[in-house]
């Protein structure tokens, strides 16, 4: 169990529930399609939503699932980091910070998982309160963009 | 369906209501929402029937549209009440009765100003946050507007992007600033 660097290619997935109760997506009125909502983002208390790295899941997202009939979403490792793409200035000139980031952290029962972190200190002060709460609307945008990698059981 | 009939608030809003949006036309929309128009000062006599079928319309919004739409958020809103605390299994907070009776509120006025300026209407997705928050959610194409409602107030955020900091924009909801955000939404 060795915890390694998670390319920006890497795919993850990520677990949504099918609760009609639990409102991690519903249909737009609109157009019909699947929306994510940052409800499937959240995990307490660490607000360190946890994703499976796909490649160590053989590619197979029914082993991410928590529960048979929940449906797996996925999002692309580079693509989460530039949630957090931060504009520093510097005297020697600017460059970019990363205030979100995927991190391997394995654990004996699932040597796949992963967690995204965000650095709330990097943001400017309208923001740094609500850096969770906005991760996680960014999160379920790029969920809602590539839908459903496994549709739930019965939707 | 009519449980409630809205006339006297409308009236009510219309007279307290000094940036009341005056609509020339009388829009007709897919989805068969119609708004009429409600400045009628400046009517001719060659404009009578164009008058009555704007009354009618006017009727339909009235006695039809509004009521059914209110009763829509009134359900939903019910239904997130009956939340008890850990009502997702994640550990989040129900709502309040304020946040509740708040959230009925801007849901409201939010409605009354984009039907009663001729705009469209797309029905919002409803629910509650880890605090107990109320939060709206619209999506049109690339633009989601968020609204989330706590017991301090209401604020709004715009998404047109991932970016935390250059896609997204946060603001405190003012009635007044309705018709901006909704004009952003569909854009």
């Amino acid at each position: 169990m060795t915890q390694d660097f998670i390319s920006d290619g890497e795919e993850l997935y990520r677990n949504v529930r099918r609760d009609d109760e639990a409102d991690e997506y519903f249909p737009d009125p609109t157009t019909g399609r699947v929306i994510i909502t940052s409800q499937a983002f959240l995990d307490k208390p660490q607000n360190e939503p946890s994703v499976d790295r796909a490649k160590l899941k053989n590619f197979e997202p029914q082993k991410s699932l928590l529960k048979e009939n929940n449906g797996v979403v996925s999002l692309i490792a580079g693509e989460v980091r530039q949630i957090g793409d931060v504009k520093s200035e510097e005297p020697k000139g600017s460059h970019i910070d990363h205030a979100v980031d995927v991190i391997h952290d394995p654990k004996p029962e699932n040597d796949a998982h992963s967690k995204i972190v965000v650095e709330p200190n990097y943001f400017y002060s309208d923001k740094k309160g609500k850096a969770f709460r906005l991760l996680r609307k960014a999160l379920a945008r790029l969920a809602t963009k590539r839908g459903w990698t496994l549709e739930p059981k019965g939707s | 369906m009519l449980l409630e009939k809205p006339w006297g608030r409308f009236q009510e809003n219309t007279e307290s209501t000094s940036d009341s949006v005056v609509i020339e036309e009388v829009p007709t929309s897919s989805n068969g929402m119609i708004v009429p128009s409600l400045n009628e000062a400046n009517s001719t006599r060659a404009e009578a029937p164009k008058l009555l079928q704007r009354e009618q319309l006017y009727k339909t919004w009235q006695q039809d549209i509004y009521p059914f739409l209110l009763d829509a958020f009134k359900e939903k809103l019910q239904r997130i009440g009956e939340r008890e605390k850990n009502w997702d299994n994640k550990g989040s907070k129900n709502p309040s009765d304020l946040v509740l009776s708040k959230a009925h509120i801007t849901l409201e006025n939010f409605l009354y100003s984009v039907v009663n300026s001729g705009r469209l209407w797309i029905t919002p997705f409803v629910s509650t946050d880890e605090d107990g928050h109320i939060t709206i959610q619209w999506n049109s194409g690339q633009h989601e507007l968020h609204i989330e409602i706590s017991e301090e107030g209401a604020e709004y955020i715009k998404i047109w992007g991932i970016n935390i900091e250059h896609e997204m924009h946060l603001g405190i909801l003012k009635r007044k600033e309705f018709i901006n955000l909704w004009d952003w939404l569909n854009q």
